[in-house]
């Protein structure tokens, strides 16, 4: 046990040494501030441009039928889960990458060996050191978000808005580790280092960026500026309506979307946080109830990476492989 | 004619690569994908407002024009823009770094410099070597692009020739990506640093710089369809117009719209003036691209050919 918290120390003091950790962890933290300041300034442009209507309905003696805007503190945070999602997981690929770099290039995994230290130790340590370094960084974003929201967002939140926040920082440590472990697999079993840094990103492009992006661009509602429903009048009853008559082609796009991790952590996230309408109110147990499915998959594929990494370590050859 | 030699034995290198040989499948395959999912989705969104306009006729309300009549039949190729902005950039990134690390990672460079050749020759070798994979892959996927709209679409000669420009001007966008990821693997100590370093670049170009100047959130930059402008306020505007010079990203998308002729919802109301002003500030980065490798291989040092991974 003492071994583990020795490599875990060991790869925390690493990592906060790393420049390149260092300046992709500031970049989150500017873009994150970033979009919330961006999203209250358009919240409050949304509220001026609606008190300036109801001024002008009132003076021409009109009925005010427009809705006011309703403000929802939490949904200032997709900017948040967004940046989590694409730049987040790539804070985790390099970790990933050098955790394991670094050994290979010393050739420091064989040499630990010959010290009574079992294999298994040295990917837990890893595993351990790196997973409180993303909580550490995550944790810290959460933080600055939440004093985001409070001074520059102006907003209060609830007890239970705590509560989903924390949920959501939960899961976007679980979401950074799997590409931490799946990085540090690559970089383990393949041969040439680089290519395995270059094969992790495709990876990261096909499931965080190009599926996403095909799932969404098949969605009726994103093929107009503003949306199709939107520009048609249709409420939501109206628009489920329309699309029951498209049930196989919405299967199909769902099923698309659902091969991608980062879908169902955006899914998962969006719901606590309230940004689909749909979830605004409701309790944490039917948020549970109606995401469960979208949570079970990222625990299960962040703990199919780690299993890779144990397996890999007892492989003959692993430790033997270098440049 | 040194810089020749020099280029073609990078071809063949760089096409061996298995890394760039995959990006470079990956997209051909979006290049096909990109039209077959660009006519479904037209095809079924027609469908989707003759349903949403019946039942508002049904229920005695007027349905409103569609949104759709005068889309362009080359907008089946609309996600290609988005393809073009983030795996054209990437396996240009991944070229360039091939390219700038291979010689050092080979331990060739004393070898190779012993021969008459100086600095300016190697680089022109490989700037060539790798403008011509690119060239090469954006060709096919021209053709790919090409074909697949023509059997799903009717194609005038004036869409094709469009289709050529576009891809042309997506040239000159990516080939400053390669150029700073051959840079960077030239110079950088750590071959994952040299790696990273342009990556974080342009995920800066296509995702940071965006929310800046349209408000737009990460993933929604992924749709090639505008959104629609919202309410702003001077912090914003201000916001906008420092930052929009920089966003070459949203230039890309927008000039490459216009280009393709695919209207409004794609281009923006950009007037002709504005879209060359987006253009010349896509030429500009290439310039300054071309530049930092002229910097880049003046530190190069062929003594030195210490690369760690």
């Amino acid at each position: 046990m003492n071994n583990i918290f020795l490599i875990a120390r060991k790869e925390y003091k690493d990592a906060m040494k790393n420049k390149l950790f260092l300046v992709v962890f500031l970049l989150l933290v500017v873009l994150t501030v970033t979009s919330i300041i961006v999203a209250s300034l358009l919240f409050q442009s949304k509220v001026l441009d609606y008190q300036n209507s109801v001024q002008a309905l009132k003076a021409s003696g009109k009925i005010i039928s427009i809705s006011e805007p309703q403000f929802s503190p939490l949904k200032l945070l997709r900017g948040f889960v967004d940046y989590l999602e694409i730049i987040g997981a790539v804070l985790g690929i390099v970790l990933g990458y050098y955790s394991i770099a670094k050994e290979k290039n010393r050739r420091t995994l064989q040499l630990i060996l010959t010290r009574p230290v079992k294999r298994a130790d040295i990917i837990s340590g890893k595993l351990l050191g790196n997973t409180l370094l993303i909580s550490t960084a995550v944790i810290l974003i959460g933080i600055i978000s939440w004093l985001s929201l409070v001074f520059i967002g102006h907003a209060t939140l609830s007890g239970l808005e705590y509560m989903k926040l924390l949920i959501v920082i939960l899961l976007s440590i679980v979401y950074i580790i799997m590409f931490f472990s799946l990085s540090s697999f690559l970089s383990l079993k393949m041969k040439t280092l680089s290519n395995a840094l270059i094969i992790c990103f495709v990876i990261w492009l096909v499931f965080v960026l190009i599926i996403p992006q095909i799932g969404d661009t098949m969605d009726p509602d994103n093929q107009v500026p503003g949306g199709l429903f939107h520009s048609l009048n249709l409420d939501k009853p109206h628009e489920i309506q329309v699309l029951s008559h498209f049930s196989s082609y919405e299967i199909n796009r769902d099923h698309l979307e659902q091969s991608s991790i980062t879908k169902h952590y955006e899914r998962a996230s969006f719901a606590f946080l309230g940004i689909k309408d749909e979830f605004n109110d409701l309790p944490l147990s039917s948020i549970f109830a109606q995401k469960w499915i979208d949570l079970l998959v990222v625990f299960f594929f962040t703990i199919l990476c780690i299993i890779g990494n144990y397996y890999m370590v007892y492989r003959k050859d692993t430790l033997s492989k270098g440049e | 004619m040194r810089s020749l030699i020099i280029a073609r034995q990078e071809i063949k290198l760089l096409t061996k690569e298995k890394t760039v040989v995959l990006l470079i499948i990956i997209l051909l395959g979006l290049a096909l994908t990109s039209t077959f999912i660009g006519w479904l989705s037209q095809h079924n969104i027609q469908q989707v407002y003759d349903v949403a306009s019946a039942q508002l006729v049904s229920e005695g309300k007027s349905a409103p024009p569609s949104p759709f009549t005068n889309f362009p039949d080359l907008s089946v190729v609309k996600n290609m823009l988005i393809y073009i902005v983030i795996c054209g950039a990437l396996l240009a990134i991944a070229l360039g770094h091939s390219s700038g690390v291979r010689d050092r990672k080979a331990g060739s460079v004393k070898m190779l410099f012993s021969h008459p050749i100086n600095k300016r020759d190697f680089l022109l070798g490989k700037i060539l070597a790798i403008s011509f994979v690119l060239f090469l892959t954006l060709l096919v996927a021209f053709c790919v692009s090409a074909m697949s709209s023509a059997i799903l679409v009717k194609l005038t000669g004036i869409d094709f020739l469009r289709l050529i420009g576009f891809y042309l001007f997506s040239f000159v966008y990516l080939i400053g990506f390669a150029i700073l990821g051959l840079s960077f693997g030239l110079i950088m100590k750590n071959e994952a640093v040299g790696l990273l370093i342009p990556i974080i670049i342009w995920l800066s170009i296509t995702f940071v710089l965006p929310g800046f100047t349209s408000s737009l959130y990460p993933t929604a930059s992924l749709n090639p369809i505008l959104p629609i402008t919202e309410s702003h306020t001077p912090t914003l505007d201000l916001l906008h117009s420092i930052v929009n010079p920089f966003s070459i990203a949203e230039h890309y998308k927008q000039s490459g719209a216009y280009i393709l002729n695919l209207g409004d919802s794609f281009s923006g109301n950009i007037s002709l003036e504005t879209n060359l002003i987006y253009m010349s500030l896509i030429l500009l980065w290439t310039l300054i691209c071309i530049l930092i490798s002229f910097i880049a291989i003046n530190k190069f040092n062929p003594a030195n050919e210490e690369l760690n991974e």
